[in-house]
């Protein structure tokens, strides 16, 4: 602010006396009342009324008061400000006002200082920026923006943000002036016009080329507020993808420095961190910029270091910044150091007892886990435990970090969770977004298919509301890569094949499935009807038919069973006999249950299905080709070779074709050399053309051409039409070939872990139970992870490795356990099997914790090479210690800031203290009525309000009384410290 | 940050400011079903939520709750420092801020809220700088001449 402004206060020093300190809730400030005495009666009577009805009379009949007056051309602009705020608030009361907002309009128009404000605020509370109202007021605002009156300016900017339209001219015709004002000489109106521009950049991104270069400008501004506005537009610009000019970076990271020596004025300070909003503005807009960016990226990470070192005040707006730190830490190109930094202060997050550091830990880890997933090894306990979290909140958020850190390893247990997570009854988390994640894993780590189709089945067992609509196409496309097997004879079925038709048969078992299921189920039953060959067929019969005949089920899905029985009748499966009487049944009970509209299609299906029995038409089952249509028409190119060469005349596009006269009879060589030559290329391409459209003089020669239709309908395919297709099945055997070789690879992957599958199927029973094993059973996988490098050495080695893993693992969790019991002081209920165990690894803790004293003297490039020699080990217990040794001096997590305040000097009887100290008082009122409890409140009210109107000459006095007395004292005494810190600052300046 | 609600533990609304365009029946929709979800969470749970496309901060103040809704990009430790400021603001103004300050001075609050945040986003992240506004606003009501006494100091 300006030294005008500083002269301005100095000259009203009864506006901000400090007032009689010591004494809690005294009242220091003469209340300005901006409504008459009328308007606070408005209020008390308000409150005064004792139900819902009494009010409702009584603000209706105001409400019809208030209109009769405001239509009256003899109201004085103060009276009419007036009677606009209780508008407001009936408005907030939920009461329709609409018949004043055209006054709001007038009063703005009209009205001069504080009646002009007084309108502008009441239209920018009771209109928005869709309103059709709101239009009418742009006049005004471009007349009060070109006022001389910089009040008058801000509140006309400031109507601008909340009311101009997305669409239309009126940003172009608001936009100069806005441009205008972003030289004015104040600091205020600047910011102001900022907050416009970049309110004008959300709306309409067209203007972004447009407004850049004034953007630039801004990020130079003398004053913080204002650069704080312009960093904004700066990240809005980067966010939209808008390619920025080179020396962004290094201006921002200038800045960041700037804010990081304490080097801008102290008033911008925020419980002593300066500038934190800015702060986190920047470290946004430096994580765009270093995305991907390596010059960028490395331009900060030197300053992104001592970011993360600045961070040992305890006030909660550190942590944000810290958190905004992590995420840029995550987004840039990354950096070891600096990830195992923010690994470090993640899990103390994780740790604290605060559920709002928990839920940010999570986040924060959510998104650390995308970049360097063997920093999740030290939380593993923690977050297993903030599964069955009792707040939802946090729950869900693990359970989005769960979905992140799935990888292929884990994904089963990963998924088995989230399914857990499905069956709870809270509604907390969408069911959709659930399903899709579930679904999403199942694409991306599909092992064998059978285990996403193990988890579709279970999410399908029973009707859900929220499933995602293309899950049916979802789940199918994904069978369909499993069932696109060789179709050879020799070759067996694979056992997937086997266990997903075995599966769907066990699901239509279920009498209450989804309805997704039963259509899944037929759809692959269908596929592969020819493994139920040694299923009784009256059997597979009676299991659709009973399907079918659910009363729940909606045509579509009754139709998707009738192709099955359809493909299962012309697979040669079920007899037709069988299908007949089923049918029959079917639709005597379809024309029963649909009595009242008849469903046409599926009577017209099931008859379809009748006719079928009586000409039962068999098609191989595993004949493949039959199905294959060839669609370049390969298999004519002989007979166009011959027809070519036995003086057919090529085809000749339409409008290629020349009438034979044109032709010069110079050039008559050519053509025919040029049209030979075509031939070639174009045999392959529309070679029926060429059969068909010389049709005249050739009659269509069929030697070559194998019969494929005939009068039955499809033939079988004989030899010579496999001959032509050698080339294509060539390249098919060939794919056919890498995708077995890419299967082979995946199995034998899978075959080593099968091994361990049943050691796993006991500890997923175990899960539940016994956390320290269960963990044990989770590091391994996670442990994979990191030991990744030297995985792909070979198997034989891998063996080694996990052996070795599981001779370290359990040492190395229990040391991470003791880490944090010592930072966080017992946040954890400490096992007594752990215990156990501590003592010898605390001892192989020491001796490491010397080592790593060792490392902390070289310098900061050796660090970073040990801490990369300890990843490639693997050793999970000596990557601790070098967490450790790094770690900044512990914050304890319990005290958070408030009860710190407290703790520290008892002059500060928080806000927060008086939550607490009332919630004990009123919890045994709490179980009272609403209504009671409100009635409490409406009679302190009246008392207040009497006082308060009971007349100027006690007012101040009284009021301070009523309020040491009250205890709704909201903020007592914290003002005392800030008066102080903000006196001594003004001793400063002067 | 796309509305800031203020309302009492019975459930009353105080204060309520929305940065995005609804028609009046949605926002009374969001706001009851809102209001009754924040005062069903216990004291024990972490002050963020998640609920239908919304993320929503709230935070108790004595017998007041300060709940806002913000996009889904935006830090909430954050929001939560922007609700404590603003509180700050009142208390200062206020001396000892209470929930009646603020039903009897609702304007005042309004007038706050306005300098603190400008259209959803920040604005004013000095403290001192919002106080002076509000000053000068206060000057106007005085009845002596405000834009004389600009003028003077040539504000004008």
């Amino acid at each position: 602010m300006s030294d005008i402004i500083e002269k301005t206060l100095a000259s009203l020093p009864k506006l901000f006396s400090d007032g009689p300190r010591g004494s809690p809730g005294e009242k220091t400030m003469p209340q300005k009342k901006i409504m008459g005495r009328a308007f606070q009666g408005f209020l008390c009577s308000v409150s005064r009324c004792r139900s819902l009805t009494e009010e409702k009379t009584y603000i209706t009949h105001e409400l019809k008061q208030i209109q009769e007056s405001l239509n009256r051309t003899d109201v004085s602009q103060g009276t009419v400000g007036e009677l606009l705020f209780r508008l407001i608030y009936c408005h907030l009361l939920g009461y329709d006002v609409s018949f004043g907002f055209i006054h709001t309009i007038k009063l703005a128009q009209q009205g001069t200082g504080l009646e002009k404000r007084m309108g502008y605020i009441a239209a920018i509370l009771l209109l928005h920026q869709d309103h059709e109202l709101s239009l009418l007021l742009m006049n005004t605002i471009q007349k009060d923006l070109q006022s001389t009156n910089i009040l008058d300016n801000c509140i006309a900017l400031s109507a601008v943000c909340h009311l101009v339209q997305s669409d239309g001219g009126v940003i172009s015709m608001m936009l100069p002036l806005v441009q205008k004002k972003l030289q004015h000489p104040r600091e205020l109106v600047r910011m102001r016009a900022a907050c416009c521009i970049l309110r004008f950049i959300r709306l309409t991104p067209s203007y972004q080329r447009h407004l850049q270069d004034n953007c630039r400008k801004l990020l130079y501004d003398k004053d913080p507020g204002v650069m704080s506005i312009g960093v904004k537009i700066q990240l809005q610009l980067l966010k939209s993808g808008l390619q920025s000019i080179e020396t962004l970076t290094s201006d921002l990271c200038s800045i960041l420095q700037q804010i990081m020596n304490r080097s801008l004025p102290s008033s911008f300070e925020y419980h002593g961190i300066p500038l934190p909003w800015l702060q986190i503005d920047i470290l946004r807009a430096l994580a765009c910029l270093g995305k991907e960016n390596k010059k960028n990226s490395e331009s900060m990470y030197p300053l992104l270091r001592d970011l993360l070192d600045k961070f040992n005040t305890k006030a909660r707006m550190s942590y944000a910044v810290m958190y905004e730190c992590i995420v840029t830490i995550t987004r840039i190109v990354p950096h070891r150091a600096l990830l195992t930094e923010a690994s470090v202060r993640v899990k103390r997050f994780i740790g604290s007892t605060s559920y709002v550091l928990k839920y940010i830990g999570v986040k924060a880890l959510t998104h650390l886990i995308a970049v360097s997933p063997e920093s999740i090894t030290d939380c593993q306990m923690i977050v297993v435990e903030l599964l069955e979290d009792p707040d939802p909140a946090i729950q869900s958020k693990t359970v989005d970090l769960l979905f992140s850190m799935a990888n292929e390893s884990n994904v089963k247990v990963v998924c088995s969770k989230l399914i857990e997570h499905l069956a709870r009854p809270r509604k907390d988390f969408s069911e959709s977004e659930l399903i899709d994640r579930i679904l999403t894993l199942t694409e991306k780590y599909s092992l064998d298919g059978v285990w996403g189709y193990d988890m579709v089945l279970t999410i399908l067992r029973e009707e859900r509301s929220g499933l995602p609509r293309d899950m049916v196409d979802r789940v199918l496309n994904q069978l369909s890569q499993v069932l696109n097997y060789p179709r050879d004879t020799s070759r067996q079925v694979p056992e997937a094949v086997q266990s997903l038709v075995k599966k769907s048969v066990q699901g239509l078992f279920q009498e209450n499935c989804s309805k997704e299921l039963v259509k899944i189920a037929s759809w692959v039953l269908s596929e592969c009807s020819f493994l139920l060959k040694n299923m009784p067929d009256d059997k597979v019969m009676s299991l659709l038919q009973k399907q079918f005949l659910r009363e729940s089920l909606d045509t579509l899905t009754r139709l998707w069973i009738l192709s099955c029985v359809t493909s299962l009748l012309c697979g040669g499966i079920v007899q037709p006999g069988v299908v007949t009487k089923a049918v029959r049944d079917m639709r005597d009970r379809c024309v029963s249950f649909c009595d009242t509209t008849q469903d046409y299609t599926l009577l017209q299906k099931l008859l379809e299905c009748e006719r079928l029995c009586a000409q039962p038409l068999t098609v191989d089952p595993q004949g493949r080709d039959l199905t294959q249509f060839d669609f370049t028409l390969s298999y004519l190119d002989d007979f166009v070779c011959d027809s070519l060469e036995g003086e057919t005349k090529p085809y000749i596009h339409k409008n290629l074709r020349m009438s034979p006269l044109k032709v010069d009879p110079l050039f008559s060589g050519f053509a025919e050399n040029a049209g030979s030559g075509s031939v070639a290329s174009d045999s392959s391409g529309k070679p029926t053309k060429s059969a068909t459209s010389d049709s005249k003089n050739v009659d269509l020669k069929l030697e070559g051409v194998s019969r494929v239709w005939g009068e039955e309908g499809f033939l079988e395919p004989d030899t010579s039409v496999v001959d032509s297709h050698h080339a294509e099945s060539d390249q098919k055997q060939r794919e056919l070939e890498k995708k077995q070789e890419l299967a082979a690879a995946l199995f034998s992957g899978f075959h080593s872990q099968s091994k361990s599958d049943a050691q796993d199927k006991e500890r997923k029973d175990l899960w539940s139970e016994d956390v320290p094993l269960n963990l044990n059973s989770t590091s391994l996988d996670w442990r994979a992870l990191s030991a990744e490098e030297s995985e792909r050495k070979g198997s034989s080695t891998e063996e080694m490795d996990r052996q070795e893993a599981d001779r370290r693992d359990p040492g190395s969790v229990l040391l991470d356990l003791s880490d944090q019991e010592k930072s966080t002081e017992g946040v954890l209920s400490q096992d007594p099997l752990s215990v156990d165990d501590t003592e010898h690894v605390q001892q192989g803790h020491e001796q490491s914790c010397g080592e790593s004293q060792d490392s902390k003297t070289t310098t900061h490039q050796h660090e970073q090479s040990v801490g990369l020699s300890v990843n490639q080990k693997g050793g999970g217990g000596i990557q601790g210690m070098n967490y450790l040794s790094r770690e900044p001096p512990p914050l304890s997590f319990e005290s958070f800031p408030e009860d710190r305040i407290q703790d520290s000097s008892e002059q500060f009887s928080g806000l927060y203290d008086g939550v607490e100290e009332e919630e004990d008082d009123d919890s045994e009122s709490q179980g009272d009525s609403v209504y009671s409890l409100s009635q409490l409140d409406l009679d302190t009210v009246r008392v207040r309000g009497e006082v308060r109107g009971s007349g100027a000459v006690c007012d101040s006095d009284s009021d301070g009384g009523s309020r040491q007395g009250s205890e709704l004292s909201l903020y007592s005494q914290y003002q005392v410290l800030e008066d102080s810190h903000d006196s001594e600052h003004n001793e400063k300046v002067s | 940050m796309q509305f800031m609600l203020l309302f009492s533990r019975q459930g009353k609304l105080r204060l309520q400011k929305w940065y995005i365009a609804h028609p009046d029946k949605l926002k009374k929709k969001i706001t009851r079903e809102l209001v009754a979800l924040v005062l069903s969470r216990k004291p024990k749970m972490c002050s963020f939520l998640e609920w239908k496309d919304l993320k929503v901060v709230y935070k108790r103040y004595a017998s007041l709750y300060f709940c806002c809704a913000i996009e889904a990009e935006d830090n909430e430790l954050l929001t939560l420092e922007v609700i404590h400021r603003y509180v700050e603001l009142l208390d200062k103004y206020f001396g000892s801020v209470c929930e009646l300050d603020i039903i009897f001075n609702f304007e005042k609050a309004y007038f706050m809220l306005d300098e603190l945040l400008l259209g959803g986003e920040v604005q004013e992240t000095s403290k001192k700088n919002v106080l002076k506004a509000i000053a000068a606003q206060d000057l106007l009501q005085e009845e002596e001449t405000p834009q004389g006494f600009f003028e003077d100091h040539g504000l004008g």
